[in-house]
């Protein structure tokens, strides 16, 4: 019977220690099989060679089950914070949004850029009145419209 | 098949956590390798009721200790090729897969196990698979997620090249020993 090299190391490869006699028998006369044989049970011994002792194991699994039993959240958890953050953003939207908005429809004679058809949107802010500095001739109109292109 | 609860993982670990674990310090270290073994427990635990039986429960626990190994590797890798000198490095060595067998005339055993973590990762992969727990070369497959054929190449290529390594090394002690006075 005449047995190729490769059928052998698959053999080998595959079987858990047992080989049929003629696979034994190409071994023993074949040197390149011989030393295949040799670095396969090296490589087993050696990779079997014990380390880790089951306890170890266990008390891993053990450690990890414990956190994933504090990490496990409650059904009624993901609904409360969904509620308490859509909450949150509306208290957020209604307690800094205190100003108020005045919306002024500005006259013709007020500045060249400005027509009837066009609003002006003042925001009211905590400014106190010496700070806008606005000539006294001025009319009102007329001191809206140079604040407004002059910050002044 | 019935459904999986946490008592059948925790009966699986009790069985053959070591061969786990093992597996896992082989593959990535000590340290690494307790840490990807936790995070494999975790996945277990999160993903059990999911389980459906299609494979054994060994093998599907095999699968996301690979997946988890590789993740770690990867993550060391990438930091090691960094800090790749001083207390970092030696602190890797140390925690190599090879450097925990602690048996009489263990320092041939710690050169071969040296050797396989210089093979390819799938080849080494293959072999820790076959060699830890002497799974089949389907149950191999399944958890490597390639063919029968595939990891056979795996083993055969591994088993060679150390057969090689293994080799120049004996000539290396041989020419040693014969140029000792």
């Amino acid at each position: 019977m005449n047995i190729q090299c490769h059928e052998v190391q698959d053999r080998i490869i595959e079987s858990d220690g047992e080989l049929f006699a003629p696979f034994v028998a190409h071994v023993n006369n074949c040197p390149a099989c011989r030393s295949f044989l040799k670095a396969f049970d090296d490589a087993r011994g050696a990779i079997k060679a014990p380390s880790a002792t089951s306890s170890r194991a266990m008390e891993l699994f053990l450690s990890t089950q414990q956190k994933h039993e504090r990490s496990k959240r409650p059904l009624w958890v993901i609904p409360a914070l969904s509620f308490s953050l859509s909450l949150m953003v509306l208290i957020l939207f209604f307690g800094f949004n205190s100003g108020k908005t005045v919306t002024y429809k500005t006259a013709v004679n007020v500045d060249k850029e400005v027509n009837d058809n066009q609003y002006v949107m003042i925001q009211t802010a905590p400014v106190k009145s010496e700070e806008i500095s606005v000539p006294e001739n001025l009319s009102s109109y007329t001191k809206l419209a140079q604040f407004l292109r002059e910050g002044k | 098949m019935g459904s999986f609860t946490q008592v059948h993982l925790e009966n699986l670990i009790g069985e053959k956590g070591s061969t786990f674990l093992s597996v896992a310090v082989r593959m990535c270290g000590r340290e690494t390798g307790e840490d990807a073994f936790q995070n494999a427990c975790i996945s277990a635990l999160r993903n059990i009721g999911s389980f459906r039986g299609e494979s054994s429960l060994s093998t599907w626990f095999y699968t996301i200790l690979l997946n988890s190994c590789r993740r770690q590797m990867g993550i060391w890798g990438k930091i090691r090729s960094v800090f790749h000198q001083g207390e970092y490095a030696q602190a890797m060595i140390d925690n190599a897969p090879g450097n925990d067998i602690d048996e009489p005339g263990d320092e041939r055993l710690q050169g071969i196990m040296t050797l396989i973590e210089k093979l390819p990762v799938r080849q080494r992969e293959a072999m820790i698979l076959r060699f830890s727990d002497e799974l089949k070369m389907s149950e191999i497959a399944a958890v490597m997620g390639c063919s029968e054929q595939t990891v056979k190449v795996h083993i055969h290529r591994g088993v060679s090249a150390l057969r090689k390594a293994m080799n120049a090394g004996e000539s290396m002690e041989a020419a040693d020993e014969y140029s000792m006075p």
